[in-house]
């Protein structure tokens, strides 16, 4: 990013940009910018919660059997790497808004290991789903489940499969932002990214918190 | 542009000290105490998703993932420190999500209620469902018969689209 210098008061930090008068004000457009891409992303993932309503609705039977099928203990496990790693992203941004170099690397780093031990999970649970032919739509060769589990399992596909890749590229984002706060890009002075990536994580978490309990524990 | 463009901050908690961009910093304490409600209130979860509550059950899980959502946005989001706007946009996707889900559940659920031959697919109409779907057998055994249009995978592993894409019909999904 450029650098240009400042030319005015104290709270300007050299990552100041045109066309923006403080600090504060670039650093609150910059958040404005993610708070909407937040709301799109909510309305993204609004469309598969919509089907999973109306398909659980049409089959409730189908759907109560044949999440059986999906480990309740690794879904948990899932849930709680999750909201670990939302907690060390917000200390991350806390390090960051403190100046803390060292303290922001360790708690990014933290937070890109619990997402990899996320899609590692992630990794095991769809090799079990793939081997008992447990498969979406016109894929499923799965057997021992009456009514229409193809459905429930192109939900469940799809709706974790969409998530993962939003832990994918979180992960990206993350690595990104370590290899930029090693530098020392990050300081008390100017730490928007950091803070957007932030949001953007805890977003991805939020989703988690409503998919593991319509997906893993259906009753 | 002047400073009178910038959104005052509303008034909050003693931090240890503000950053010169703005914003604010929470204690580690504050962010230690909500990760514990989360934790606690996963395990809330699935443990009322052992309990026999019927109906209610989905209403609970759904309860408690509120509740932990709220904690997310408004501690680790910093949405409870921050602008109102950004609460604003965030509360408003919620809306027109709930919206979204409100009128296409209207709409669904009404199939079929004013004028029955008019509501029906053509398909069905020329073709109707020979048998109802049988009541679902339990787990390990595979039923006897296969429901109309339901699709059948030959012994290859291949798919019958054709079936498939009949059952969508019978089942009004297109």
């Amino acid at each position: 990013m450029n650098r240009t210098t400042s030319t005015h008061g104290p709270d300007q930090s050299p990552s100041l940009h045109a066309p923006y008068d403080s600090a504060q004000q670039q650093r609150s457009a910059s958040k404005l910018g993610m708070w909407i891409f937040l709301a799109q992303e909510i309305l993204f993932f609004s469309g598969l919660f919509m089907a999973y309503i109306v398909l659980r609705f049409l089959y409730p039977d189908t759907f109560l059997q044949a999440h059986a099928k999906l480990s309740i203990p690794m879904g948990a496990s899932n849930t709680v790497i999750l909201i670990t790693s939302s907690l060390t992203m917000a200390l991350a941004v806390r390090a960051a808004q403190i100046g803390d170099r060292k303290g922001q690397v360790r708690l990014l780093a933290a937070t890109l290991l619990l997402a990899c031990a996320f899609l590692v999970i992630k990794y095991f649970e769809y090799m079990a789903k793939i081997e008992h032919g447990f498969l979406p739509g016109a894929l499923y060769t799965g057997t021992g489940l009456a009514g229409k589990p193809h459905l429930f399992f192109t939900m469940y596909f799809v709706m974790t499969g969409l998530h993962g890749l939003h832990v994918l590229a979180g992960i990206g984002l993350i690595a990104w932002l370590i290899m930029r706060a090693r530098k020392g890009a990050f300081h008390a002075g100017y730490h928007t990214p950091v803070e957007n990536a932030g949001l953007y994580w805890h977003l991805v978490d939020l989703i988690w918190i409503f998919l593991f309990p319509l997906l893993y524990l259906v009753k | 542009m002047s400073a009178a463009l910038q959104t005052p901050a509303p008034t909050r908690p003693p931090t240890e000290m503000t950053p010169p961009s703005g914003g604010h910093v929470l204690p580690v304490a504050l962010y230690l105490k909500v990760f514990g409600a989360l934790l606690f209130l996963t395990g809330v979860t699935v443990f009322v998703s052992y309990l026999d509550l019927g109906r209610t059950s989905i209403v609970v899980a759904m309860s408690v993932a509120v509740v932990k959502a709220f904690l997310v946005a408004a501690y680790f989001m910093h949405l409870k420190f921050d602008e109102p706007f950004h609460v604003l946009i965030f509360v408003a996707s919620i809306l027109f999500v709930v919206l979204f889900f409100a009128l296409t559940l209207v709409e669904f659920g009404s199939r079929g209620d004013v004028v029955p031959e008019q509501d029906t697919p053509a398909y069905e109409q020329d073709n109707p469902p020979a048998a109802p779907v049988p009541t679902p057998t339990p787990l390990g055994n595979t039923p006897a018969a296969p429901p109309v249009g339901q699709q059948q995978p030959s012994a290859a592993g291949q798919c019958d689209w054709r079936a498939f894409t009949a059952s969508l019909c019978e089942r009004r999904m297109v």
